[in-house]
C-alpha cells in the first residue's frame, strides 16, 4: 500500500510539473513537510494516506480546484480510492 | 472588478495547454502511418508508435540521423538518401523497400517541409505508409503474368508457325473456306501473341526490370531506318508515310532499341486507324529538346477519350475500333509512355475529335 501511494505521489508531482514546472511542483510537495524529495527518491515521513492528502491540499491552496482534479485523475488511474 | 487569482488563472491556462498538447501528441503517436519529425540537420525529434514498430524504440530513435534509420531502396535496389530528395519533386516515392529483421517491407514516402521565419531552420515531417501487403500481392501478380506469358508464348508461336504452313499450302491445296478459316486463326494467334508480348513488357516495366542502354545518337537516322519497316503495311491500307525534318542531325540521349519500339507503336497505331491517308513523322527541335510528332488524318480521338489514352488497357470506345475489330491489346500506348519516360522524355497527344486525325508527340533531351 505504501509503495503504491508513493507511486501515486510521484505521478502527481510529475503531472503537476507538466503544468506548473518541476521547481514549483517539488516546492509544493516539500511544503507538506511529510514528503521528502532527494533526487529521484521520494520519502514519506508520515502515513501514506496523510502524505497524499497533504500533497493535494498543498496544490489546492495555491492553484485551486483545477489542481485537485489533476490529482484525482492520477488516483483514479490507479483505482485505489473512490473519489 | 473581481480580484483575479493569478496562480489559479495561470494554472487553468497551463492545464488547458498541456491537455491540448497531450491530445495532439496522442493523435500523432497513434496515427496508423509511421511519422518522423526531423530538425534542420535531419535528426529525429519525434517518432510515433507505428515508427517504433518498424524502426526501434522511441528513445533509440530520438536524435539519430534519419539516414541511419531509413535504408529505403527504389525498384532498382538503389539506396535513397533522404537528404537528396527532400527538396526534390521529381522522384517517385512510392513502393520503396526496406529490409527489417530480414523481412522485406514496402513504404510510400511523403515529405512535408515546415518552414520557420529563420532561414535554414526548417523541419521536416516524413510520413511512411506501409504498403507491404499491396506491394507483395502486386509482385505475385506480376510474377504470375511473367511466368504465364512465357509459358504461353512458346506454344502460341508453334501454333502460328503451323497455321502459316497451312496457309502457304505446304500441306496441300486449300479450298476457299479452309483458307478463310486459317486466315482467321492466324489473325487471332497474332493478336494473342502481341497481347502476351505486351503483357510481358508491362510486367517488366512495372517490376523495374526493363533496362535502358542510354547513349548519344542521331535521332533522324534511327527514325528513318525504322520507318522503312512500315513500307509494306502502309501500301496495304492505301496510306503513305511522310518523314519531315529540317536536315539537322540532332543528337539525343536515349536507348536506340526503345526509341524504335516507341516509333513502331506510334506509327503502327496511326496506320491501323488511317485508311487511304497520310501519316507524317516530323522532327523539330530547340536548344534543349527534340520533338518527334506522328501526325495522321485518320479516325482521330474524341475529347472524352483523351485522358484514357496512355492508361493500361485504355482502348477507346469513341474513336478507336472495338476489341472485336481491332488487333490492339490496349497496352501499346501505356508501354510507349513508360519507354519515353524511361529515356527521360515526355509524351502527349492531341486531336480535334472523331474523324479529324490525331497527333502523338514526344520530347527527348538533346545532347
Amino acid at each position: 500500500m505504501k509503495n503504491e501511494i508513493s507511486t501515486i505521489i510521484r505521478e502527481i508531482i510529475l503531472e503537476q510539473s507538466n503544468i506548473v514546472g518541476s521547481r514549483v511542483a517539488i516546492d509544493r510537495a516539500r511544503a507538506t513537510k511529510v514528503i521528502e524529495i532527494k533526487g529521484d527518491v521520494i520519502n514519506i515521513l508520515s502515513t501514506p494516506d496523510d502524505a497524499l492528502k497533504k500533497l493535494i491540499k498543498s496544490f489546492e491552496e495555491i492553484f485551486g480546484d483545477a489542481s485537485v482534479e489533476v490529482c484525482d485523475e492520477v488516483i483514479k488511474k490507479h483505482n485505489l480510492f473512490k473519489k | 472588478m473581481p480580484k483575479i487569482n493569478l496562480e489559479k488563472e495561470l494554472y487553468l491556462k497551463n492545464r488547458e495547454l498541456y491537455v491540448a498538447q497531450k491530445k495532439s501528441q496522442k493523435l500523432i503517436y497513434n496515427i496508423s502511418e509511421c511519422i518522423f519529425v526531423l530538425d534542420s540537420k535531419f535528426k529525429i525529434t519525434l517518432a510515433n508508435k507505428k515508427s517504433e514498430i518498424f524502426f526501434g524504440k522511441n528513445h533509440d530513435l530520438m536524435g539519430k540521423k534519419i539516414d541511419s534509420v531509413l535504408f529505403l531502396v527504389d525498384k532498382n535496389e538503389k539506396i535513397i538518401p533522404i537528404k537528396n530528395f527532400i527538396n526534390s519533386t521529381s522522384i517517385n516515392l512510392n513502393g520503396l523497400k526496406q529490409i527489417i529483421d530480414d523481412k522485406e517491407f514496402y513504404f510510400n514516402l511523403r515529405i512535408s517541409v515546415i518552414t520557420t521565419e529563420i532561414p535554414g531552420n526548417e523541419e521536416y515531417v516524413l510520413t511512411l505508409t506501409d504498403v507491404t501487403p499491396e506491394k507483395k500481392s502486386e509482385i505475385s501478380k506480376d510474377d504470375f503474368i511473367t511466368i504465364t506469358s512465357h509459358e504461353l508464348r512458346t506454344p502460341m508461336t508453334i501454333i502460328k508457325s503451323y497455321l502459316w504452313l497451312l496457309q502457304e499450302e505446304k500441306a496441300g491445296p486449300l479450298n476457299a473456306k479452309q483458307s478463310e478459316y486459317i486466315n482467321k486463326a492466324i489473325n487471332s494467334s497474332e493478336r494473342m501473341l502481341s497481347l502476351i508480348n505486351d503483357m510481358l513488357s508491362v510486367s517488366k516495366i512495372e517490376q523495374g526490370k526493363i533496362e535502358f542502354k542510354m547513349e548519344i545518337f542521331e535521332i533522324e537516322k534511327i527514325i528513318s531506318e525504322t520507318l522503312t519497316d512500315f513500307d509494306a503495311k502502309v501500301k496495304e491500307n492505301g496510306s503513305k508515310i511522310v518523314f519531315e525534318h529540317d536536315g539537322t542531325d540532332n543528337n539525343i540521349l536515349g536507348d536506340k532499341k526503345r526509341l524504335k519500339e516507341v516509333i513502331y507503336n506510334l506509327v503502327g497505331n496511326s496506320i491501323k486507324f488511317t485508311k487511304n491517308g497520310t501519316i507524317k513523322v516530323k522532327i523539330s527541335h530547340n536548344d534543349n529538346f527534340v520533338k518527334v510528332s506522328v501526325i495522321d488524318d485518320g479516325k482521330g480521338i474524341s475529347k472524352e477519350d483523351m485522358p484514357k489514352l496512355f492508361r493500361k488497357f485504355g482502348k477507346l470506345e469513341n474513336s478507336y475500333e472495338t476489341m472485336a475489330e481491332s488487333t490492339g491489346t490496349g497496352l501499346g500506348l501505356y508501354i510507349t509512355k513508360q519507354l519515353v519516360e524511361g529515356m527521360g522524355g515526355k509524351i502527349s497527344a492531341k486531336s480535334d475529335g472523331n474523324g479529324k486525325g490525331s497527333e502523338f508527340f514526344f520530347f527527348l533531351q538533346k545532347k
